[in-house]
């Protein structure tokens, strides 16, 4: 069997139904033997968009998703989405062309050392370098790409490999010595942590991107419930427990809510759930470390006490140790006997001025309470969304944005991804002009293959999450910021075959989204903003 | 502070890379480096000596740890651990100096392994204190060519960083 069948059996095994992706003349020996596997292709317009794509089919479904570009500029266009998987634990395998083994370093046409340029934001990367090698390295990079703290994992095959014979074994075993993700925490640091919590007079839960991928959504509700503790989200964490949930707080962080970020002042233990303590979301390292105690669940024994000393360190998956500490509180006892305080629920919500504001546009979205996935891209527009989306139909995954590289562009593939991975649910896309704008060709994608998202793009013809920063730290100087208004987003829109409507009056924002949910096809909201409202900045000072 | 650490690794190209470029990120000059075969086939051991802030080096061997080929790393110090260094010095070695810069040499514990043309390789296998204390002493009678291979060490008694052990 030729190596390219190998890849594409080995991805039927792997359980692949869709790849996103883009040929070149290194990857046709694959693109050749595609059509004698029932798996789907998506032909991208830009590399970029099949990671972003393989990333939010891997969100939105927990699954492995899959993106392939050819050699040199190729592979190096993928670079932006692997590395915003790699910050957000994203499970994803990228795969790359390389040229023939005889021209490796040689510079030869569309070559690049891949491997190299990847190592930094890749949970793995593998240079494969006969057809024999593929089907391991296949696997391993399954495994590693969604086992412990997920990651993406590249595989870069010459195209002459791709050619090359070889058996198919698809039982070939991949031992991984140096690799046992640990799963179970320490029974003793759990002990520790359910002394401490049960003793706390107000404890706090502090909920991440990991509670999601560990599916510890009930676990995390029932200690909550158990602690009579207040929870608060990360970004990466919102969807982790419902918006509805009675102690759930909001977000924390620079951008968070005052409720959420006032409570964190006010606790004597702060319990991190698969929560990084990102600069972000802790706003200063210094005062953050004296707010209170700290326990922290984290499957990643790298990101425990990577930046805030941690009295409590428990390396695990969130899950299991959530449920052994739950059994040990239970039998303990002592907290189901204290007085617990009654849930907090002041969730923000905007004081509208019935102008077009994000805000005010992220409110009637809410309102309109959709069982609905929705995404954003970065900047202003994102905050927004993150502090006012408050769906009680947002289920846990259920929004998706770029937390750790804040990639602009990466809101409307991965709205696509996300669709694909679950096309029984409607997809909501907020994105700003920029942001859109960096990824926008990706409408002819979802026009040629129909993957229907509702676009609302929040259009103040500024980069505004820029021109907040200029405005408060430079002085209100705003150079470079501003857009001229010379897209017609809807009519870009209609070029690709898709349909559309520009909104200027607040108004008529719910009969859009509910026009754009009716649609089958993607449909491109172009609200006008008017107002430039900075968001507040939350801080430690009193 | 500085930091003596093992790391055992799987014997395939681009390790190197991988663990340097966790160093180079972390902004640390990694001070030594050594890379040698071991007793279990395939797996290299690199030694490292760097010099840098505790808990931020801490970071670094968790990262170091979390590659997939990187299979034990490990920390030494004087008190768990043999430390050794090993030195080539080109050294002139003309007949009016010759018994003085031999007898240094013995002194510390290291032997002449050539002599041409007047000039004479030394090497020292030896602690890294000896070895610069000889660099000292030998400095007056011109040194030609020197190389030192960083640090290299083995924890005493029956710990040892192969996992089967």
């Amino acid at each position: 069997m030729k190596g390219a069948d190998i890849l594409l059996k080995g991805l039927l095994d792997q359980g692949v139904r869709v790849l996103f992706g883009y040929p070149g003349a290194a990857t046709l020996p694959i693109y050749d033997r595609m059509d004698d596997y029932p798996i789907r292709h998506i032909l991208v317009r830009h590399e970029q968009a099949a990671a972003h794509m393989a990333d939010g089919y891997a969100r939105a479904s927990g699954e492995v998703g899959v993106c392939l570009a050819t050699s040199g500029p190729g592979a190096t266009n993928l670079v932006t989405g692997i590395a915003t998987a790699y910050l957000d634990s994203s499970p994803i395998v990228a795969i790359t062309g390389q040229v023939e083994r005889r021209f490796i370093g040689t510079d030869a046409f569309q070559e690049v050392d891949i491997v190299g340029i990847t190592i930094p934001i890749t949970k793995h990367n593998q240079h494969i370098l006969t057809a024999a090698e593929i089907t391991p390295a296949l696997k391993t990079a399954f495994l590693l790409a969604k086992s412990g703290r997920p990651g993406p994992v590249l595989l870069d095959i010459p195209k002459d490999v791709m050619l090359e014979e070889a058996e198919y074994d698809p039982d070939v075993d991949v031992t991984l010595e140096g690799y046992n993700p640990i799963i179970a925490g320490h029974g003793g640091q759990i002990k520790k942590a359910a002394t401490l919590l049960a003793s706390a007079k107000n404890p706090v839960i502090v909920a991440g991107g990991g509670v999601i991928r560990s599916g510890a959504t009930d676990q995390l509700i029932e200690l909550a419930e158990l602690l009579g503790a207040p929870v608060m989200t990360t970004l990466m964490g919102k969807s982790a427990v419902p918006q509805s949930f009675k102690y759930h707080l909001g977000m924390i962080g620079m951008h968070g809510a005052k409720v959420a970020v006032d409570t964190l002042k006010s606790a004597d233990v702060i319990f991190a759930v698969g929560a990084r303590f990102g600069d972000r979301a802790v706003l200063s390292y210094e005062k953050f470390t004296d707010l209170a105690k700290f326990i922290q669940i984290d499957i990643d024994p790298a990101e425990i006490e990577k930046t805030v000393k941690v009295d409590i360190p428990i390396v695990g998956d969130a899950k299991n140790v959530l449920t052994e500490l739950i059994k040990r509180l239970k039998e303990d006892g002592s907290v189901t006997e204290r007085k617990k305080k009654k849930p907090v629920r002041n969730l923000e919500t905007y004081d509208s001025d019935n102008g077009m504001s994000i805000p005010a546009i992220v409110e009637i979205l809410s309102e309109m309470g959709g069982d609905f996935i929705v995404a954003t891209d970065v900047g202003r527009h994102q905050i927004w969304a993150a502090k006012y989306y408050n769906s009680p139909g947002l289920d846990r995954g259920g929004f998706i944005t770029s937390g750790g590289l804040g990639t602009m562009g990466f809101g409307f593939p991965a709205s696509m991804g996300a669709k694909m991975a679950r096309p029984e649910k409607k997809v909501v896309l907020i994105t700003g002009d920029g942001s859109f704008m960096m990824n926008i060709q990706e409408l002819a994608t979802s026009s040629h293959y129909n993957i229907p998202v509702v676009v609302i793009i929040m259009n103040d013809h500024h980069l505004g999450m820029i021109r907040q920063v200029q405005d408060i730290f430079y002085d209100g100087k705003y150079m470079e910021c501003e857009f001229p208004p010379n897209v017609e987003f809807v009519d870009v829109a209609r070029g690709m075959g898709l349909d559309g409507v520009k909104v200027t009056d607040i108004k008529d924002v719910r009969g859009a989204i509910e026009k754009g949910l009716e649609s089958d096809s993607t449909f491109v909201i172009d609200c006008i903003i008017e107002s430039q409202e900075n968001i507040p900045y939350q801080s430690y000072d009193n | 502070m500085q930091k003596i650490i093992s790391i055992l690794v799987e014997d395939k190209p681009g390790v190197l890379m991988r663990i340097a470029g966790l160093f180079f990120r972390r902004g640390f000059n990694i001070e030594a480096l050594s890379v040698g075969s071991t007793e279990i086939p395939g797996k290299s051991r690199f030694t490292i000596t760097v010099d840098g802030d505790e808990a931020v080096l801490e970071q670094v061997r968790k990262q170091v740890q979390k590659l997939l080929n990187v299979h034990r790393t490990a920390e030494h110090d004087h008190k768990n651990s043999q430390l050794r260094e090993y030195a080539l010095i080109k050294i002139n070695f003309s007949k009016k100096i010759k018994t003085e810069v031999l007898h240094l040499v013995e002194f510390f514990g290291g032997r002449v392994i050539d002599i041409y043309d007047d000039v004479a390789i030394i090497e020292i296998a030896e602690e890294e204190s000896r070895i610069d204390m000889l660099f000292e002493r030998l400095e007056p009678y011109e040194i030609i060519e020197s190389l030192r291979t960083g640090k290299v060490s083995m924890f005493r008694g029956k710990r040892s960083i192969n996992p089967q052990r």
